[in-house]
């Protein structure tokens, strides 16, 4: 009886383990992964790849008339008359500004003043030349040479005399004591000669060269002032076509620079261009020769443009981006969407942008590390730090730092650090 | 000495060799309440050298009180490898139909080996224990070939069909049957009854005892079964989890003492709740025959 009592119990004690168990066990079955949202970062991940990047172009821009002549000008003179106006037709050879020739014809006065200094600090050089030539000492050698060969002809003439009897030995050899040193003075002569000439020749090379410096001088100033001449001449400012004034920048009175063009004058001579400003930090992707698709809003069309000009304007930060565009229904001055798509920087490693993380100044982005349990495989993120190469609007490319093999973490429901385990959101 | 004396020492002895049993289940329950590092903190002190052989350099240490009680390997085996739980349901599947499978048609035949009288019947009784004696492994490839023939490999048929076929099973319950009196077989074929309603009405409620055991044990041998998934099942996802125990790594130490520990407590369970009808079971069959 105590013995099935103990069996009763025991069985009891059994059934309530097990409905323990099963209930645990369940309730992981079910919630497991609710409960693995509750505890760890959900992250998404995204494979390295390799290749180019791509760089997303758009602007607006507008369509003009392709022949187009801007008159720029060097020189800071101010206007002194406008005959023109914008939007005014006007014809090749018209008068169409009078420029202030006051500064340009008193920089040609000074430089000609500057000119007849030049002109005779050149001759007062040439004439110091002409003396240290003079210098040379050729004279003084020309009298040893001279002695030298009076004292031979006496040595050879009392050799003959002295062997015919006509004198005795010791009288011979005062002669030819006599030869000997003429023949030595020519020699030290000679020495010390050649040591001067040197330093004199020296001195006219450099003379030569003060020479050439102030010929320079003065023909940079000469064309100098023809240059002053010919602006003079221009300064009277013509059109160069039969067309119409587009831009005039200045109004009478202001000074010119050489930045804004005097004026721009359009002719449909040669049909029409599209301009687009782009900042210098997307013009700089954009080569001539690449082609846009643009849409010519009024025609509701799409052209193909081809950049044949980047003009770059210091003073905005932007370039205008000038294309070739055709179309039969031009009329000029429409308004156009301009697009391209342009691979550029060919990269082994190659991650989206999202992926680079910026809540530390290193840059780096955190690395997916696969763990094969005997369940199945857990994930853990490395932290790696990386050297970042050019980006577009998606993707970045990596210098250094990942082998091009690695999953990498593109968002998280959290903020991660190394180690870290998460789940993968499907 | 006394017998009072005999007897305690008696039981110290008995309580140490029942300790040197129980340790491995102690060792896996406390263990999966610790950390990897901690339980395997001592065992480098024997395999730890230079040399490729592992050599003894300390006294192998088993911790059996955590210093520090973690639930990070239930964490990681129940939430965040949730393979653990795809797998214990595997084994379920895989395991619950066979035991049921077995229940039926081993008391079914037991009946006709031991109640009905027919022609050959000790014949072919005879050639059910031949097949109990041989292993597994002796009918390992005729088995895969029918069940290939059959389409059925890389099922959960091809693990349930063949075990619901026990010859062991058989056995055991015909031994109970036969203790059952034949007066009360033959008073219910006087009221009409037929077989089927002898069986069900009266034997199958009389040897619950030996269903019970036969249960139990079948449960065991089923959820411990390895060769018959490893063969028949390419899919890994249908595999059981006996299978998955042994793949677990050393730097996963802590997660095989939990995994092994959740694997060990339905069997646990199951011989808590029968354990008199196990003994029963294997009394009956060794004193009766």
């Amino acid at each position: 009886m105590i013995n099935n009592d103990y069996m009763k119990i025991g069985k009891n004690k059994a059934k309530t383990i097990f409905k323990v168990f099963i209930v645990f066990i369940l309730i992981f079955s079910f919630f497991s992964k609710s409960f693995l949202a509750w505890t760890l970062p959900r992250v998404t991940i995204e494979k390295v790849d390799s290749g180019s990047l791509l760089k997303v172009m758009r602007s607006e821009g507008q369509v003009l008339r392709k022949r187009k002549y801007e008159l720029y000008y060097d020189i800071t003179v101010r206007i002194l008359e406008i005959n023109t106006d914008k939007y005014e037709e006007v014809s090749k050879g018209e008068v169409l500004m009078v420029l202030d020739t006051t500064p340009l014809e008193k920089q040609i006065k000074n430089l000609n003043v500057e000119l007849n200094k030049l002109d005779l600090a050149l001759d007062r050089v040439q004439i110091s030349r002409n003396n240290t030539l003079l210098g040379l000492k050729s004279e003084s050698l020309d009298r040893l040479i001279r002695e030298l060969n009076q004292s031979k002809e006496n040595f050879d003439s009392q050799t003959i005399i002295y062997e015919s009897g006509g004198i005795s030995k010791n009288e011979l050899l005062n002669w030819e004591n006599s030869y000997n040193v003429s023949k030595e003075n020519y020699e030290k002569q000679i020495e010390s000669n050649l040591k001067s000439n040197e330093l004199i020749k020296n001195e006219i090379l450099g003379i030569d060269i003060q020479i050439e410096e102030y010929n320079l001088s003065i023909m940079t100033i000469k064309e100098e002032i023809i240059s002053l001449e010919e602006d003079i001449e221009s300064c009277i400012v013509k059109a160069n076509e039969d067309g119409i004034i587009e831009e005039l920048p200045y109004s009478k009175g202001m000074l010119i620079n050489s930045s804004t063009p005097l004026y721009v004058l359009s002719s449909d001579i040669e049909g029409y261009e599209a301009h687009s400003e782009f900042p210098n930090e997307t013009a700089k992707f954009i080569s001539i020769g690449d082609k846009f698709s643009v849409t010519i809003k009024e025609l509701g069309e799409v052209v193909n443009g081809i950049v044949i000009e980047k003009r770059k304007t210091d003073y905005n930060g932007v370039v205008t981006l000038i294309l070739d565009i055709e179309h039969d229904d031009l009329m000029g001055g429409e308004v156009c969407d301009l697009f391209l798509r342009k691979q550029y920087g060919d990269y082994d490693v190659r991650i989206p942008r999202s992926a680079i993380y910026a809540n530390t100044q290193i840059e780096n982005v955190f690395v997916l590390v696969e763990h094969d349990t005997a369940f199945g495989k857990s994930y853990t993120v490395k932290f790696q730090e990386v050297l970042l190469g050019e980006s577009d609007d998606i993707n970045i490319g990596i210098v250094n730092g990942l082998y091009g093999n690695e999953k990498i973490i593109t968002s998280s429901s959290r903020d991660l650090s190394d180690g870290d385990k998460v789940i993968l959101d499907e | 000495m006394n017998n009072k004396k005999k007897k305690y020492l008696l039981a110290v002895l008995l309580m140490m060799i029942a300790f040197v049993f129980i340790s491995p289940l102690i060792l896996t329950m406390t263990g999966s309440f610790m950390e990897s590092d901690e339980i395997t903190e001592k065992y480098y002190e024997f395999s730890e050298t230079d040399n490729s052989v592992p050599e003894m350099i300390g006294y192998f240490f088993l911790r059996f009180v955590p210093n520090k009680i973690t639930l990070s390997n239930y964490n990681e085996v129940l939430i965040e490898t949730q393979q653990f739980l795809k797998m214990f349901w595997n084994s379920v599947f895989l395991v619950v139909p066979i035991v049921l499978g077995q229940v039926l048609i081993s008391s079914m035949a037991a009946f006709v080996f031991a109640k009905v009288e027919f022609k050959g019947r000790e014949i072919i009784f005879f050639l059910y224990i031949i097949i109990m004696m041989m292993p597994f492994q002796v009918t390992l490839v005729p088995n895969y070939f029918t069940l290939n023939w059959l389409n059925l490999l890389d099922t959960r048929a091809a693990i349930i069909l063949p075990g619901i076929f026990s010859a062991f099973g058989v056995f055991l319950l015909r031994q109970f049957m036969i203790s059952i009196p034949n007066d009360y077989i033959e008073s219910a074929k006087i009221d009409g009854a037929n077989l089927f309603t002898i069986f069900f009405k009266i034997v199958f409620p009389i040897t619950k005892g030996g269903i019970a055991s036969l249960a139990i044990l079948g449960f065991i041998d089923n959820w411990n079964m390895v060769e018959q998934p490893l063969i028949f099942l390419d899919d890994i996802s249908k595999h059981p989890l006996s299978i998955y125990l042994s793949s677990v790594r050393e730097t996963e130490i802590g997660v095989l003492f939990t995994a092994g520990f959740l694997y060990l407590l339905p069997l646990i369970i199951m011989f808590l709740y029968g354990e008199n009808y196990l003994v029963e079971g294997v009394s009956n069959t060794t004193t009766k025959g």
